[in-house]
């Protein structure tokens, strides 16, 4: 990164392409969205390059690299609630509208010797991780895919150790509920 | 509306969170100091609710690993360094405009400024001129004043005096007084 603060354009271009997968995955478990999820790294990339001139190594670069995406995820929830939209990531509020992982629960106990194949629990899992809040969910998309320890994420989110155990502990308890009749 | 997001995070956190459950995992995240770490082992060797809830705390962690983790599409990385170059040669282009357009700015001050320096020295030369003309009359002036002063006495002593217009006139007077040569032989 002090390379590409430096100008270096060839060190910006392997630094995108050291952390595109990581950023996308990170917008696609919080947003399910393939195309947004690229344009929202994009962006990401998009303001490490504008503020790169700003950027001092006091903290891990991916801990930097991640507030950037958050804040960026975050601005686009509120700008999307703003709008009136259907929230990214979170299930339509339509009364009528069940759970894919309580409509599977109930399909299974139909049939108690159904095994659930990857697929459904794949969907069943990705229902559970949507119902999370927003802050939940990137607390446990930061400590499960990013391996993050609980530090880095109060960096990232702006919240302190104690703040971060409660949510990830909040956030576990939830999952618990959820998925405790799938195992 | 970023406090507003942030007591809404705050009242999230703030709420019940059993603190036994948050320690428990914290340990399963490997996040509790050695000595605390310890005793939540002593606990789950003892406690068979707590064993069976750590597992399935567990267990629905691993859950996570079924879901799909997209990597970015072929065209990523030349799509976003496209992108970042348009814009570096947007922000060039509008660095080269901002310094044209402050050329552009600086001309016309720069023919002011002068045009005001030519006006303030017009200004000053012009007073300098008039300051030295009233100081030229004003010492005439007191020299004619000091001229009457000093004959003041003369002039208290015959008002009439102040009749006679200046001294070429009473030359003239004293001239045609005097008696021509031919005029005297005559008599």
């Amino acid at each position: 990164m002090l390379k590409v603060s430096a100008g270096d354009s060839v060190a910006f271009e392997q630094l995108v392409m050291r952390y595109q997968d990581r950023l996308v995955g990170f917008f696609f478990h919080l947003v399910q969205d393939r195309s947004a999820c690229e344009d929202l790294a994009q962006e990401t990339f998009l303001r490490v390059y504008k503020s790169r001139e700003r950027y001092e190594p006091t903290a891990r670069f991916s801990t930097w690299l991640f507030r950037i995406a958050h804040n960026l995820a975050s601005n686009q929830k509120r700008g999307a609630s703003r709008r009136r939209e259907i929230p990214l990531g979170s299930p339509a509020g339509d009364d009528d509208f069940r759970p894919q992982h309580q409509f599977l629960a109930d399909k299974s106990a139909l049939m108690p010797t159904r095994q659930l194949d990857s697929r459904e629990i794949r969907d069943v899992v990705r229902n559970a991780v949507e119902e999370l809040t927003e802050g939940q969910r990137t607390a446990v998309i930061l400590h499960k895919f990013e391996e993050m320890s609980y530090e880095e994420i109060g960096e990232i989110m702006g919240l302190g150790i104690v703040a971060v155990k409660s949510l990830l502990s909040r956030a576990r308890g939830k999952l618990k509920e959820s998925l405790e009749k799938f195992l | 509306m970023a406090d507003q997001h942030k007591n809404s995070e705050a009242n999230e956190i703030e709420g019940t969170a059993d603190p036994q459950t948050t320690e428990l995992i914290a340990y399963l995240d490997g996040e509790l100091p050695e000595q605390d770490a310890e005793r939540v082992e002593q606990l789950l060797l003892t406690n068979s609710l707590l064993r069976r809830n750590a597992e399935s705390f567990d267990r629905t962690w691993q859950l996570l690993n079924s879901l799909e983790e997209p990597r970015a599409s072929g065209q990523f990385t030349q799509k976003t360094l496209a992108s970042i170059s348009a814009v570096a040669a947007e922000s060039d282009a509008d660095r080269a405009r901002d310094q044209r357009w402050s050329v552009k700015r600086h001309l016309p001050w720069s023919l002011i400024a002068r045009g005001l320096i030519w006006c303030l020295a017009g200004f000053f030369a012009c007073a300098a001129g008039l300051l030295l003309s009233r100081m030229a009359r004003s010492e005439r002036t007191a020299l004619t004043d000091a001229q009457i002063l000093k004959d003041l006495d003369l002039y208290l002593q015959y008002p009439k005096l102040w009749r006679i217009p200046d001294v070429e006139f009473l030359k003239e007077v004293s001239d045609n007084a005097k008696p021509s040569p031919g005029a005297q032989e005559t008599r």
